[in-house]
């Protein structure tokens, strides 16, 4: 401090090479000010840059999120929302990745993505409260430069699945509700057998009336509440017992001797005929056509034979509808055998099982049959001298109905892992036999029955279309139980409704399910009694 | 013109010294204060973007009530407040669902108004989010129908009663 006091004097008093100090005090002052003014700018430019860089992150991070939003909006070709499905699929917790592709934004599976080689943008779902939420969070990290170590910011937001219709509550059958009946003059005093639903109509296959020959009727369906009959077809002056549906064909089996088969094209509902019928399928040797099944394009056939004659017939008709060539047939009795019923399983196509209803008296009820080489390959037993009437088949559970033995008109097989070799024989009375509860034994009878289990439904069940006398007149035409437990089928907890909703129409012939909106369709109705065309729903909680 | 004297050119370099000093320390300045708005203004547009993420969080909440319902009286609105639902996120904010009003019907299809407002960590700014949208009647009391986006806006405020846009002038 003393020297620059000293100096300062000198400076003040004019002594020669003051100028030369002043330089020197100038150059280090300048010097202090360049070295300030230098780290300012640098230090003003860093921060501004690792701003600019943030709020570009931010950006970024809020495109993340859009572009999920994005992806949750997507649709499939029937205009169905399937993008939450597609995010919900995605595992929580791990990083993945967004990118643009042909103009879309699309995931990228445990991918983050980076952008312009200095962001990196990652996608995190987690799981919200309930399926129908998904929690979001995009981050986006960045190497600042001027800072210490790696930037980063996330934000975070809340998807939900608001685009894609909620899934019904699950259907009560405990408590059915008629939704629509139709009954009409051709109907009477004859018999609606059989029925298949495709779209807005119901195709019924029906044995002749006493004043008209009329084999099919087609009913539209379009107003569940308010179905009405639009075409009434005769097949070449036949009965008809069932019907199956593809494509553009209904396939009737029929009591002609000389074509079994009738082959209708239904292309238009209201003018399908069968003057000609679109084609005829004749099997070798004669017999009552009773059941017909589809699985994928192959045709199933079961038929009555009194006779040494192949009861199980089946055809291709992938390639031609109309004309469909014999794959196979099976003589499942040497002697005499009736085949009522079929249903098949098998997870290979080439190689299906046909589950029979046998209704000849014997001890097979049911009879598996492989498809590929038309072999008998199983054998079910319900009871000595009993006959099968119907069967379906539900996950590993093959269930044939039988009467005119004992109480029991329903009986459970597992097929476990052995499709063609069903466990041993259920006994009348035990976890894998049902009693319909009618006092008419032994001659109370299913007639029908399909499994069905989906679409928001809590346990898979089997609706029974019957004929079974409960107390006094009532007679019962419906009953549901359920099937969750295949080795266990009689306990009065299996038994969802038996009640008489349907005591006033003649139904209890036939019945289909439609998955979908969870409707029920029964037909029927016996010689000299009213018949019904019948839609049941359930209730919901 | 008086010619300068010795002694009075050490002053000009010190003058000129401090001139450039200053000048220099005014763009220094100039440059901080740059640099710490442009900072500031990354806070708030962080700030900004988080509230309007809660903000639409709670937009999804309550549209998604509403695919889940066919009922047509309002949930929650603020005349009859029954769920000021809100959401929140550590680090971020919090959003409320101010209300899901029917505001108009086709048919038996419905026209709701959802009013959600969200706000960042720092509770320094509010967001205010307003989503119309259509919802087509099933016919099945049950079963509820997935909604349709008409209109999902940013608002200054929602001073607009329900009834109205919240960007009607």
């Amino acid at each position: 401090m003393a020297l620059i006091t000293h100096l300062m004097r000198k400076l003040h008093q004019g002594h020669p090479g003051s100028l030369l100090i002043d330089a020197l005090l100038a150059v280090t002052i300048f010097g202090i000010i360049v070295t300030a003014f230098s780290t300012g700018i640098l230090q003003g430019r860093l921060g501004t840059v690792w701003a600019s860089d943030r709020i570009r992150a931010i950006y970024l991070a809020q495109e993340g999120l859009n572009a999920v939003r994005f992806v949750r909006g997507e649709e499939n070709e029937e205009g169905k929302n399937i993008g939450y499905d597609t995010l919900f699929a995605y595992e929580t917790g791990v990083d993945h990745g967004v990118h643009i592709v042909n103009g879309s934004w699309e995931l990228l599976a445990n991918t983050p993505t980076s952008i312009d080689n200095f962001f990196t943008r990652s996608i995190r779902f987690m799981p919200g409260n309930n399926d129908n939420e998904l929690i979001v969070q995009s981050t986006v990290n960045w190497e600042s430069g001027g800072f210490v170590g790696i930037r980063s910011i996330t934000f975070t937001s809340l998807l939900s699945n608001w685009a894609e219709d909620p899934p019904p509550p699950p259907p009560d059958w405990s408590q059915p509700l008629v939704k629509g009946s139709l009954t009409d003059a051709l109907f009477d005093a004859r018999s609606l057998n059989k029925l298949a639903v495709s779209g807005s109509y119901a195709f019924i296959a029906a044995s002749l009336g006493a004043s008209n020959s009329y084999g099919l009727f087609v009913v539209d369906i379009s107003n569940l509440e308010n179905p009405a009959l639009v075409n009434s077809v005769d097949v070449s002056s036949a009965d008809a017992y069932d019907v199956a549906l593809r494509g553009h064909y209904a396939y009737l089996s029929t009591n002609d001797a000389n074509g079994e088969i009738k082959i209708i094209d239904i292309t238009d509902p209201l003018t399908a005929d069968c003057a000609p019928c679109a084609g005829e399928i004749d099997l070798a040797s004669n017999g009552i056509t009773n059941g017909i099944a589809l699985t994928g394009t192959g045709l199933y056939i079961t038929r009555e034979q009194d006779v040494s004659a192949d009861e199980l017939s089946i055809y291709d008709i992938g390639d031609n509808p109309t004309d469909p060539p014999l794959i196979v047939s099976y003589d499942t009795d040497p002697s005499s055998d009736s085949l009522y019923a079929v249903a098949t399983a098998g997870s290979n196509p080439g190689a299906y099982y046909a589950y029979v209803a046998s209704g000849t008296n014997n001890d097979q009820e049911l009879r598996v049959v492989n498809t590929t080489g038309g072999v008998l390959t199983g054998n079910g037993s319900a009871g000595s001298n009993a006959r099968g009437t119907a069967v379906a088949i539900y996950g590993t559970g093959a269930y044939v109905a039988a009467y005119g033995n004992d109480s029991c008109e329903l009986f459970s097989f597992d097929i476990t892992g052995k499709l063609h070799n069903p466990n041993a024989a259920p006994s009348c009375g035990g976890n894998q036999s049902y009693d319909l509860g009618g006092i008419n034994d032994p001659n109370d009878i299913i007639y029908d029955m399909e499994a069905w289990y989906g679409n928001s439904m809590e346990f898979p069940h089997l609706f029974m279309g019957l004929d079974a006398k409960k107390l006094g007149n009532s007679y019962r035409h419906l009953q549901i139980i359920n099937i969750g437990d295949v080795r266990n089928i009689n306990s009065a907890s299996k038994r969802i409704y038996d009640e008489d909703i349907a005591n006033d129409y003649g139904v209890g012939n036939g019945l289909t399910y439609r998955l979908s909106d969870h409707t029920l369709f029964m037909v029927g109705g016996d010689i000299g009694a009213t018949s019904h065309f019948l839609i049941l729903w359930p209730t919901y909680p | 013109m008086t010619p300068l004297r010795h002694a009075q050119s050490g002053y000009i370099a010190l003058l000129s010294v401090l001139m450039v000093g200053a000048i220099a320390s005014m763009a220094i300045i100039v440059l901080f204060v740059t640099s710490l708005s442009t900072t500031l203004n990354s806070g708030d547009i962080s700030e900004g973007a988080m509230a309007r993420a809660m903000a639409n969080s709670c937009a999804e909440t309550a549209l998604q009530w509403l695919t889940d319902r066919m009922d047509t009286s309002d949930s929650c609105s603020p005349e009859g407040t029954e769920c000021q639902t809100t959401w929140s996120v550590q680090d971020q904010g919090t959003c409320t669902v101010q209300a899901v009003s029917h505001i108009d019907s086709v048919g038996a299809d419905t026209v709701w108004r959802v009013r959600t407002t969200g706000s960042g960590v720092m509770n320094a700014l509010t967001k205010f989010v307003e989503v119309e949208a259509y919802r087509k009647d099933t016919g099945d009391p049950m079963t509820g129908s997935a909604v349709v986006i008409l209109q999902w806006n940013e608002c200054l405020d929602f001073s607009e009663p329900t009834e109205d846009d919240c960007l009607t002038e």
